[in-house]
């Protein structure tokens, strides 16, 4: 091999090496800085939908679902987490507005009722809604959310009243009912049972935990209940 | 002139195969193992419990990308190396602007000791009991070491594992090192006085505080404090924790025996170094009353509604460890997807909704945070007032929340407790 030659395959070599210690990965990535992720834009409008969601403000909900997928470039189910955020607050608010629609019919004589503003969903969408949330709950390992989300679509239909109603009995005697809308259709599964006693409770319960009042509702047509306790009945557990 | 080129290239090849290697890979033939423990095991539990979340260590590596490490990325913001994401779309927040704005959030958790070195320092048994029984040692520290679910035989393990492989010969081959293979050796007359009156010539007290000693100011975690004197320990605690006979040659020279020690090497030499050993060694100590149990004050009569308490707690403290998956990048946090050798609990603080979710349990099923206990308090209540026991050295069988952080302060739990006796008042 020619003198020259070996030369330029010596030099080679060297830059070959150098520039391998810039390219290869570090082991400790803690020495050449960290990159904070971007706030993830669908998760905040989906955390904007749920809580227009608890305020049972459907119009705001359903536009901040709405963003959630618009502009989004990558297919729907790239994150699954997110998917599963998305379908469970679109199947609320099917529920809810059918909800609102049996209690605005219900309330028309009495005027208890603001009415709702979004058009009911149609049967179909009902019944697929209500699949959508049954899929949630087993995936989010039967968990108390899940559970009373699923029970209050299932108070919608008379065929889903007793599964409805054994779950959130269950969860009610447990203090894991997460949403007053779960206690508003415990107290109208009572109602129809005529227990007036155990539906007052469960309206008191939902008083508590809403700021609208059109949520705590049941057939029977019991007095509004008011969304704090009288005065003096705050307690305080026994000392520890 | 042909050959010594080819040489130099294959040697230069060979070393870039080294790449960017942080790990330490200095042995020396004065090493030691700890033999009651098991190092393989042990360095197994270090990643098992994620020690990498807040330190850095060598057997301790959470190889996740990052999202875990969680003092890294804290470290990386306070030193301005992080890439922060804007804040607003629009206008676009400044660089600067946004650096302020997440070194301002920081402000318990800016800096942890690293594992790196110390562990061949310290008494391996007061390790052991450390990890299983963690106690602030590091006043201006606000985090500190979290109580985990250890065994006792998996902190012997995790410390054989620091231990192993550590240099511990002290770096000047001469008399002193065969004074100090043995116990401390009785120091002259007078070392203690003169040991004392070092430590404020040198400015120790800048950093240390030495209760029970010394008068000092209260220690107050102040985000504004270098890492030297965040993590300056509470010299009290040295004769426990420290052998004696390595205590001088640390003096000496810290980062000798522990590379990224924040502690300076002083100009000391070997008599004053053997002086202020004596002082932080054999010093009378003063007992410390222990601190008082904190008020318990009355529930308020005014109504209380959940966006203040989550304003002011939840928020504010829980959130941090506790929140959603989905919203999170797939993490809730160790709190609620799992963390530090705990399983996920899936308990979040994110939301109304998600505090009446309950936590899970280990058959499976969900309980209520506010279940009462057998004597009366209110579950989420009670592992707050654990926190506190905690604080003053007492270990009950509920874990304190917040988990390695001060306990919520007095006005915070009675907000709390407020809340949940008015009925959870949305």
């Amino acid at each position: 091999m020619g003198r020259r030659l070996r030369v330029w395959m010596a030099i080679a070599l060297l830059a070959v090496s150098g520039a391998s210690l810039l390219l290869l990965p570090t082991q400790n990535a803690r020495a050449c800085g960290f990159s904070l992720p971007a706030p993830n834009a669908r998760a905040l409008y989906l955390a904007m939908a749920e809580r227009a969601l608890d305020d049972d403000d459907a119009l705001l909900a359903t536009r901040s679902l709405g963003f959630v997928t618009l502009g989004s470039s990558a297919a729907a189910g790239d994150d699954p987490l997110i998917e599963l955020r998305r379908t469970t607050i679109a199947s609320k608010l099917a529920v809810r507005a059918a909800t609102n629609h049996q209690l605005a019919a219900t309330s028309a004589s009495t005027g208890r009722h603001a009415g709702a503003v979004t058009p009911p969903p149609t049967p179909q969408e009902l019944k697929a809604a209500t699949k959508a949330l049954r899929a949630v709950a087993q995936t989010r390992q039967r968990s108390p959310r899940s559970l009373t989300d699923l029970a209050e679509a299932l108070a919608l239909d008379p065929a889903g009243h007793a599964e409805a109603k054994t779950i959130l009995e269950d969860l009610a005697r447990r203090d894991l009912i997460t949403s007053a809308f779960g206690w508003a259709a415990l107290a109208r599964l009572r109602a129809a049972q005529g227990d007036v006693v155990a539906t007052r409770a469960a309206l008191s319960r939902c008083a508590q935990m809403t700021r609208t009042a059109d949520v705590c509702q049941a057939k029977t047509g019991a007095e509004p209940v008011p969304h704090t306790p009288p005065p003096g009945q705050l307690g305080r557990p026994a000392a520890s | 002139m042909r050959h010594w080129l080819v040489w130099l290239s294959c040697l230069a090849w060979l070393a870039s195969l080294l790449g960017c290697d942080q790990t330490d890979s200095t042995t020396t033939a004065a090493t030691t193992t700890n033999t009651s423990g098991d190092v393989t095991r042990g360095r197994q539990l270090l990643v098992d419990y994620q020690c990498g979340r807040c330190h850095d260590a060598r057997f301790a590596k959470i190889d996740d990308g990052g999202d875990k490490a969680c003092l890294g990325c804290h470290t990386a913001i306070i030193e301005g190396r992080a890439d922060l994401p804007p804040r607003h779309a629009w206008p676009r927040d400044d660089e600067r602007e946004r650096a302020q704005h997440w070194d301002e959030h920081l402000v318990n958790m800016r800096y942890a000791p690293s594992l790196r070195g110390p562990a061949t320092l310290m008494r391996p048994e007061w390790l052991v009991e450390f990890l299983r029984r963690p106690h602030d040692i590091r006043p201006r520290l606000g985090a500190s070491m979290p109580r985990l679910a250890l065994s006792e035989q998996d902190a012997r393990d995790m410390v054989a594992a620091m231990i192993d492989g550590e240099r511990v010969e002290p770096f000047f081959a001469d008399q002193a090192i065969a004074d100090y293979r043995r116990a401390l050796p009785p120091m002259p007359a007078g070392a203690v006085k003169a040991g004392r009156a070092l430590f404020i010539e040198k400015g120790c007290a800048s950093c240390h505080s030495f209760s029970g000693v010394l008068e000092s100011s209260e220690a107050i975690p102040d985000r504004r404090l270098s890492r030297a004197m965040t993590l300056a320990p509470d010299l009290r605690h040295t004769r426990e924790r420290y052998r004696p006979m390595l205590l001088v040659p640390w003096l000496l020279d810290p980062r000798y025996h522990k590379p990224d020690a924040s502690m300076p090497t002083l100009p000391l030499n070997y008599a004053e170094a053997r002086h202020l050993a004596a002082f932080v060694m054999q010093a009378p100590l003063a007992e410390i009353a222990a601190a008082p149990t904190p008020a318990r004050l009355p529930l308020l009569q005014r109504e209380v509604r959940y966006d203040e308490v989550h304003r002011e707690v939840f928020g504010e403290v829980c959130v941090h460890c506790h929140s959603e998956p989905d919203l999170e990048l797939g993490d809730g946090g160790p709190g609620y997807s799992g963390g530090f050798g705990y399983v996920a609990r899936n308990v979040s603080f994110a939301s109304y909704e998600a505090v009446f979710g309950g936590r899970l349990g280990d058959d499976g099923r969900f309980t209520s945070l506010f279940e009462l206990r057998p004597d009366g308090t209110p579950w989420l209540v009670a592992v707050l007032l654990a926190r506190q026991r905690e604080q003053r050295g007492e270990y009950g069988p509920l874990k304190g929340m917040p988990l390695g952080f001060p306990a919520v302060s007095p006005e915070q739990l009675q907000l709390v407790e407020s809340w949940i006796a008015q009925g959870r008042l949305r």
